[in-house]
């Protein structure tokens, strides 16, 4: 055999060796990534009959706000939960026997002339809640807002 | 009295070949037990291989039976008389390779800038019949265990990639071992045939 033929001959089987390894690599990752994606679909599923997945506005009055959608919490939770929850406990407040009077949230002061106000939506339109945000038990899939205003006339 | 010499000189062959056979297969046994703790990583195929290699097919593949015979049946991981079965005639696919391989060019004692193409050809050739040899025994144990050839082939290689390890340590014991026992088993068998003169 030639010296050049002999370089090409073993580059082949090189090649060949590679090829071979690699696929069976490939195989192997995609059987896992395949077996791990079921397993997230089954722990969903389980999630989803033991938690609610929940919508929650944060609007600033000026404008500018932010959505955390897909909100995931208990059973059982309460709307200033939730809230606390997602914000990354940055909501404070005050309690009286009525119920909490939320005061800041994200750093954002409502101590007057604006208020934190709670609506809830269905998806057109914002009710008012007239019920104290530790008492406002989430539902599945519900959209609820603070707004930040001193017009309570006004919807997020 | 020339057939008397004849008939000794043949006897002393076979005594000399089960020799071989028997220390081959205690090398097998011993370092398949001794690597117990690397899942499917064994020195076993490339003995069996080299073995096959120089002194043929027949040899080779006795290697290959004793050792599983008592590899597999006394075996921590538990016995299976028809995995058992496979495994030894699965086994008997490296003593053919080398057999086959010891007959073509690469056969022989490579040339100064040889080495490496030759310990590139029989790592090629180690990938490839621990391929077959794991298609074979996974396909067997697929039916027998799910009584499907398939689901035996997914496990090959899932949920750990035992496959993989297989042919990835093959190919690098084919290709570095294998070369140096090559050496040390023609030395034998020089010195075998010179002691018959």
């Amino acid at each position: 055999m030639s010296k050049g033929r002999d370089v090409w001959f073993t580059l082949a089987l090189v090649m060949t060796c590679t090829t071979v390894i690699t696929s069976a690599t490939a195989l192997y990752y995609y059987m896992s990534y395949s077996a791990s994606e079921k397993r997230y679909a089954v722990t969903l599923a389980d999630l989803d009959s033991l938690t609610f997945t929940a919508k929650i506005l944060v609007k600033y009055g000026n404008g500018s706000g932010v959505w955390y959608n897909q909100t995931r919490i208990p059973i059982g939770w309460s709307l200033l939960q939730a809230t606390n929850k997602t914000t990354g406990g940055k909501v404070f407040g005050q309690r009286y026997s009525l119920g909490t009077f939320v005061t800041e949230i994200n750093g954002v002061s409502g101590n007057g002339p604006k208020y934190w106000i709670t609506y809830s939506s269905n998806g057109t339109r914002w009710v008012l809640l007239e019920t104290a945000p530790e008492q406002y038990i989430l539902r599945q899939g519900e959209i609820v807002g603070w707004y930040l205003t001193d017009d309570w006339n006004k919807t997020p | 009295m020339e057939e008397a010499i004849a008939h000794n000189l043949q006897h002393a062959r076979r005594t000399k070949s089960v020799a071989l056979i028997i220390c081959l297969s205690a090398l097998c046994i011993g370092t398949n037990y001794a690597m117990m703790p690397l899942s499917n990583i064994k020195l076993m195929d490339t003995i069996v291989f080299t073995t096959g290699m120089v002194f043929g097919f027949v040899p080779g593949a006795a290697v290959a039976a004793l050792s599983w015979l008592l590899y597999g049946t006394l075996n921590p991981l538990g016995f299976s008389a028809p995995v058992l079965g496979i495994v030894i005639l699965s086994e008997m696919i490296y003593s053919y390779g080398g057999y086959i391989i010891g007959r073509t060019q690469h056969g022989g004692e490579p040339d100064v800038n040889g080495g490496m193409r030759r310990s590139v050809v029989l790592g090629t050739v180690g990938l490839f019949c621990t391929l077959v040899y794991d298609l074979l025994t996974n396909a067997v144990s697929g039916l027998l265990s799910y009584n499907s050839v398939w689901l035996g082939w997914m496990t090959m290689n899932f949920p750990i990639p035992l496959g993989i390890i297989h042919e990835v340590s093959n190919l690098f014991f084919f290709a570095t071992l294998a070369p140096i026992l090559l050496k040390v088993l023609r030395k034998l068998q020089q010195k075998a045939k010179q002691s018959e003169h």
